[in-house]
């Protein structure tokens, strides 16, 4: 073999290796999505929508205050905040609204809707002994119920208080952001109810998606920083002093 | 006696480095990852109850079509889950809920409702709401 050939061959097999290695690269970046649910405060009125919704998708009954997501109203008195400001709390987890006959003391009302935050750094998935608990690649949180045995260490685990023992099937259930709907390609059953898009759910690595967007032009805030679990629901408009 | 607690504390001391060994070397279930596959598999099959506007628009383009107020809302957050509707296409299979408290549900006047027009319990007392506004309008 010539000087140049050998030359020219190892030329042409550097480059078609840097080749491979950039589409490699770009085909990594297309498969990474990771789900993340952003909640607007301001434009929640309380309807329940979501509560109902998400009882009948996923087999919660509907008469227990248990439920995978649930609406906190809070009724604040106007005041600089202080440990002494007076504030008025009604949760919703069941099928009755108790947000239209109650008596709310003060005139700064707001509405929560709290679901499983779906932590990139759970302490559920940390304390389970039995590793029924995981992430999906996608960045889900789920439940493997058939190895769970009820023990309830998530729950207490849990700063959220998102999770809980279903009543009927003994093992430890929560928010799954849907995932038999989000698999293909629909929402999830409380963003698809919510009458006023308080509620907006998407890729967040997905540059044209609506939550790019929101967490682009917004400053959003998490539940609880300090705890250090990373949540991958995201709030826009929390008074986060009142929200626990 | 001494050479006996040395014994026992080394076989102690084996036991517990052949669990981590078990462990870090692929026996543990969370580096198998298998049932976390299977539940995938199991958690990805389940019944949606709740279809999507998309599927819905098949059929009533014309109600959607000219729908001013309540274009952003989805069909399913006032008419319930629609699987069975899809299937079936008959009127039973769908909620039609045209009481006074299926509107109250959002438009009722209570504290921290400013993005929707809202009413008071006394608005037209007794007569339905869909005698005088058309949801679909």
């Amino acid at each position: 073999m010539k000087r140049r050939d050998f030359i020219k061959g190892v030329i042409g097999l550097i480059f078609a290796f840097q080749m491979s290695k950039a589409i490699c690269k770009e085909n990594e970046k297309k498969s990474e999505s990771s789900f993340v649910m952003v909640i607007d405060i301001n434009k929640c009125i309380g309807c329940g929508n979501c509560v109902i919704a998400c009882k009948t998708e996923n087999e919660v009954p509907l008469d227990i205050p248990l439920a995978r997501t649930w609406i906190e109203g809070y009724s604040v008195e106007e005041r600089i905040p202080t440990f002494e400001s007076k504030v008025q709390k009604i949760v919703m987890n069941t099928d009755k609204n108790p947000f239209l006959d109650a008596d709310w003391k003060y005139p700064k009302t707001f509405f929560v809707p709290k679901l499983c935050n779906h932590c990139a750094n759970a302490p559920c998935v940390n304390v389970c002994p039995v590793y029924a608990r995981f992430y999906t690649k996608e960045g889900v949180v789920l439940v493997d119920k058939e190895t769970c045995i009820g023990c309830k260490y998530c729950i207490v685990a849990c700063p959220y208080g998102a999770t809980f023992l279903h009543p009927e099937q003994k093992v430890t259930d929560k928010c799954t952001f849907c995932y038999h709907r989000i698999k293909d390609g629909l929402e999830p059953a409380c963003v698809l109810v919510c009458p006023t898009g308080a509620r907006v759910f998407g890729d967040v690595n997905d540059e044209g998606s609506e939550v790019h967007k929101l967490i682009k032009e917004n400053k959003v805030t998490v539940l609880k920083p300090e705890e250090g679990t990373f949540p991958r629901v995201l709030y826009i408009g929390l008074d986060s002093y009142i929200v626990e | 006696m001494k050479s006996k607690t040395i014994i026992l504390s080394l076989a102690f001391a084996a036991i517990v480095y052949l669990v981590l060994f078990t462990y870090v070397f692929g026996v543990s279930p969370y580096i198998k990852q298998e049932s976390m596959a299977t539940w995938l598999a199991i958690e990805g099959s389940k019944e949606q109850k709740y279809s999507d506007t998309k599927i819905c628009l098949e059929c009533h383009y014309d109600t959607y079509k000219g729908m001013k107020n309540h274009s952003s809302v989805n069909c399913e957050a006032c008419h319930g889950s629609g699987k069975e509707h899809t299937l079936r296409r008959s009127e039973e299979s769908i909620k039609i809920e045209r009481s006074r408290n299926a509107c109250l549900k959002c438009h009722l006047d209570i504290p921290g409702r400013s993005v929707i027009d809202t009413v008071n319990e006394s608005h037209n007392q007794g007569i339905l709401c869909v005698v005088c506004h058309n949801p679909h309008e």
